[in-house]
């Protein structure tokens, strides 16, 4: 659902979008609702802020890691916010407002999560001079 | 160059102080802590420049953002130190001993290789 919001912006700001609008080839109108969508967001959360990657925006960390780096160390730790907080060396009110931003956009966390699990073949098809070793994590030399 | 590692920063940097207590002859930094931790959060493909320019091999869980990055370098004929991934379900990123031992034994296995421009795959074995 949306709906159509009339707003007056100052000249600069207005030119200013524009000209995000042509160097990311989208519609003003995409990157006006994207602006205001993340300004909400960032409201809202303490701690977060969006940065592009490839030309994808993805939610950070402030001067820090992406969100969904730190879902992916939360959930081997059963979602538990002290131990990943100890493990990232974040603060444990740093990844429980990571763990509240996957609650409210799994649907935003979720693909990038399941992107980073590509494995052996899907990287080889990526990296064609990627290599298998096999290490020994029993402790055995 | 032989192997020179850097972690990431979704590992733990408790993983570098585990492999240099158990072998201190392994050369191995933690993202948190390397350059005063000025790389933190910082974008990845400025990273991989730094760390060609010590001859350190980036390890990393991630798969998402790295790749990309790789081939766009190697289209513009830039060289990296090496990286070494790690699959979250092979071995999980809060198993810290079985990351340590991994490391531990790709060290005695290939220290001396040339890593630049190396891509590798951690398979824990059988």
């Amino acid at each position: 659902m949306s709906q159509v919001v009339t707003l007056r912006l100052p000249d600069s700001a207005a030119e200013a979008i524009r000209q995000i609008a042509r160097r990311e080839k989208r519609s003003v109108n995409e990157v006006g609702v994207r602006i205001v969508e993340e300004w909400l967001r960032q409201q809202r959360f303490a701690h977060i802020e969006f940065r592009s990657f490839q030309g994808e925006r993805h939610a950070c960390f402030k001067d820090r890691l992406q969100v969904w780096q730190v879902i992916m160390v939360a959930r081997d730790y059963g979602m538990d916010v002290e131990k990943t907080a100890e493990h990232l060396s974040l603060r444990p009110e740093q990844v429980q407002s990571a763990l509240n931003y996957y609650e409210d956009y799994p649907e935003e966390i979720d693909p990038v999560l399941r992107e980073n699990d590509l494995g052996y073949e899907q990287l080889k098809e990526r990296l064609p001079s990627l290599q298998l070793i096999e290490v020994r994590i029993d402790g055995a030399p | 160059m032989s192997l020179r590692l850097l972690l990431d920063e979704q590992i733990s940097a408790k993983v570098a102080d585990q492999v240099r207590a158990s072998d201190p002859s392994v050369s191995i930094q933690s993202l948190h802590r390397w350059r005063g931790g000025s790389f933190l959060g910082k974008d990845d493909d400025l990273l991989l420049v730094a760390a060609a320019e010590e001859s350190l091999t980036l390890v990393t869980y991630d798969q998402k953002t790295i790749p990309t990055l790789l081939v766009q370098m190697a289209l513009l004929g830039q060289s990296h130190g090496g990286v070494l991934f790690v699959d979250d379900r092979t071995i999980a990123s809060n198993n810290l001993g079985a990351l340590v031992k991994g490391l531990l034994s790709l060290w005695r296995q290939c220290h001396g290789w040339d890593w630049t421009n190396r891509v590798m795959l951690l398979q824990p074995g059988r």
